[in-house]
């Protein structure tokens, strides 16, 4: 239950049912603030609706994650955070591992001794 | 008899000419004396300033004449067949006219002239006046002409129809045109649900032009079972339920027109109405401005106005129509709406201060292309379980596109809930806000310019 605004995903806190014309409709939020927008809209328009928190305690490592695209955050999310920390750290080694290869070519090219 | 002042080119006859040449036959028989004494040397274009020039003669008329002699010969074949109509209501006498009216069951005059007319045609030309019509007009004969003198001319209904029919009932006649009438649907005292302004049925090549269709319980002008090839241009249909209606009919064009504060639609299109053109019209301030609706597919909705609606222009079950260069401004709900359509083109549109301004629901491999969809309540452009469409080079933003111009709940571009597949959402400008992804597989979302700072890529 998340959404991506531009790169960043947010989390969902909220869902709102309601019904308009006879369609059972969903709206989630990101925030209270949010919440509170949708709710005061469907008062105005005087329709009735449900809203329910939603827990997103194991989740919070998550959010604000950025991403290319909503394929590769839902990948993610569905990895779970521990895999998700392995997998970063897996990449991170990858990435140090070639650094220090380049710094090693380097140094062999320029005849310096590390 | 009227002494016009004509500009006329050597290829066509102007409509204000070919209604002097109509009005008398006098004049008829100058423009056929001359055609007979043509002479083919000039052909230069020719300024008539008074009926004196063409009595002459002279031997630029002639040719300019022997150059429109395809279209005069048409003229005279109807001109023989003019029926003039009249009341004693507006103080006309027998004098004036050839039928006249009293103001009673007005309609028996105006079908006796019908009828007198000859087997192909010929043209009813009804005064200035109120007409009290207890019963339809009849204009079963093709190539006729019923024209009034605008909103002078009024014919006004004075029955409840017990079947769907105008107070012009057009049936299985082509090549007629009904112009420059005012008809009064008269909906305060007769409100039967079958009562129409003009209806056509099974009509082909007719013309409906200049015709005011005001205060019907139904329809102002309804086109329907395979009425195709007609123009219906420059009329104004207000405070109906429906302007303009078309049902099982196709390559019509509909023009020019003025439909405004109807209580549900503007013009509306139903039952595989394909292949039409609606360009230029005005439809304000009705529930649905522009309605397609029932697989009508390859219409061409371009350049009209459809604001202060609750939905501008509304696409249901519709397929490879062309929406483009219209004005949607300032509906309650929807500028423009797509649902269940695929195939369309929705491009240079204009939908600002909607609630929505462009709103596809389930409605896939539609492309969606340089529309301005600025300060709408809620969203700029907004997909519900659509898939495989392209949105590309809108301009959506609120305010002067600042974070600040937005709330939690209002939207740049939103794909709403995880049944939007495959779309490609690109180079829009959405200053202000990212593009919303709520769900979904392999959409496509790169280079939209949110901040300035920022693209996405």
């Amino acid at each position: 239950m998340f959404r991506l605004l531009g790169r960043k995903a947010e989390l969902y806190r909220y869902k709102i049912t309601y019904l308009e014309d006879e369609i059972e409709i969903q709206e989630n939020c990101i925030s209270e603030e949010h919440k509170n927008e949708i709710e005061q809209m469907l008062k105005d328009k005087k329709l009735s609706f449900e809203t329910q928190e939603i827990d997103q305690a194991n989740n919070e490592w998550f959010n604000g994650l950025e991403f290319k695209s909503y394929d590769e955050a839902l990948e993610v999310f569905n990895l779970g955070e521990q895999e998700y920390m392995k997998r970063k750290e897996r990449l991170l080694l990858i990435d140090n591992l070639k650094l220090r290869a380049d710094i090693d070519f380097i140094a062999i090219m320029s005849e310096v001794e590390l | 008899m009227k002494t016009p002042n004509y500009d006329l080119k050597k290829t066509e006859l102007t409509d204000t000419f070919e209604d002097w040449i109509d009005n008398d036959a006098e004049n008829w028989d100058i423009v056929d004396s001359a055609l007979k004494s043509a002479d083919e040397k000039s052909a230069e274009d020719i300024s008539f300033t008074d009926t004196f020039n063409i009595a002459d003669g002279a031997t630029n008329v002639n040719s300019a004449l022997i150059n429109i002699g395809t279209k005069a010969d048409t003229i005279k074949d109807r001109k023989y067949a003019s029926v003039v109509v009249g009341t004693t209501q507006s103080g006309h006498t027998l004098a004036d006219c050839d039928y006249l009216c009293d103001g009673t069951a007005d309609q028996v005059e105006i079908n006796a002239a019908i009828t007198a007319l000859p087997a192909d045609g010929g043209e009813i030309i009804i005064l200035d006046g109120t007409y009290n019509i207890t019963a339809k007009i009849n204009l079963n004969k093709s190539n006729v002409t019923i024209s009034g003198d605008g909103n002078s001319t009024i014919l006004k209904r004075m029955y409840d129809s017990s079947s769907s029919e105008g107070v012009i009932t057009l049936t299985s006649a082509n090549y007629c045109k009904i112009k420059d009438l005012q008809i009064d649907g008269n909906k305060a005292t007769y409100d039967s649900s079958n009562n129409i302004g003009i209806r056509l049925t099974s009509g082909s090549n007719n013309t409906v032009t200049g015709n005011t269709c005001n205060n019907n319980t139904s329809y102002g002008i309804f086109l329907t079972s395979s009425s195709n090839n007609n123009t219906v241009t420059g009329n104004t249909c207000n405070n109906n339920t429906y302007g303009i209606i078309l049902t099982s009919s196709s390559n019509n064009t509909v023009t020019g027109n003025a439909c405004n504060n109807n209580t549900s639609y503007g013009i509306y299109l139903n039952s595989s109405s394909n292949n039409n053109t609606f360009t230029g019209n005005t439809c304000n301030n009705n529930t649905y401005g522009i309605y397609l609706t029932s697989s009508s597919n390859n219409n061409t909705v371009t350049g009209n106005n459809c604001n202060g609606n609750d939905y501008g222009i509304f696409l249901n079950s519709g397929s490879n129509n062309t929406v483009t260069g219209n004005t949607c401004n300032n509906n309650t709900s929807y500028g423009i709406v797509l649902v269940s359509s695929g195939g369309n083109t929705v491009t240079g549109n204009t939908c600002n201060n909607n609630n929505i301004g462009i709103y596809l629901n389930s409605s896939s491999t539609n492309t969606v292309t340089g529309n301005a969809c600025n300060n709408n309540t809620s969203y700029g452009i907004f997909l519900t379980s659509s898939s495989t469409n392209t949105v590309t080079g809108n301009t959506c933003i609120r305010g002067t596109g600042l974070p600040d111009d937005y709330t939690s709940g209002q939207y740049t571009i939103r794909l709403n809930g995880t049944n939007n597949n495959y779309n490609l959402i690109a180079t829009n400008n959405c200053m202000g806000k990212a593009v919303v992804v709520d769900g979904g597989t392999g959409n496509s979302v790169y280079g939209n310019k949110w901040d300035a700072g920022n693209d996405l890529e």
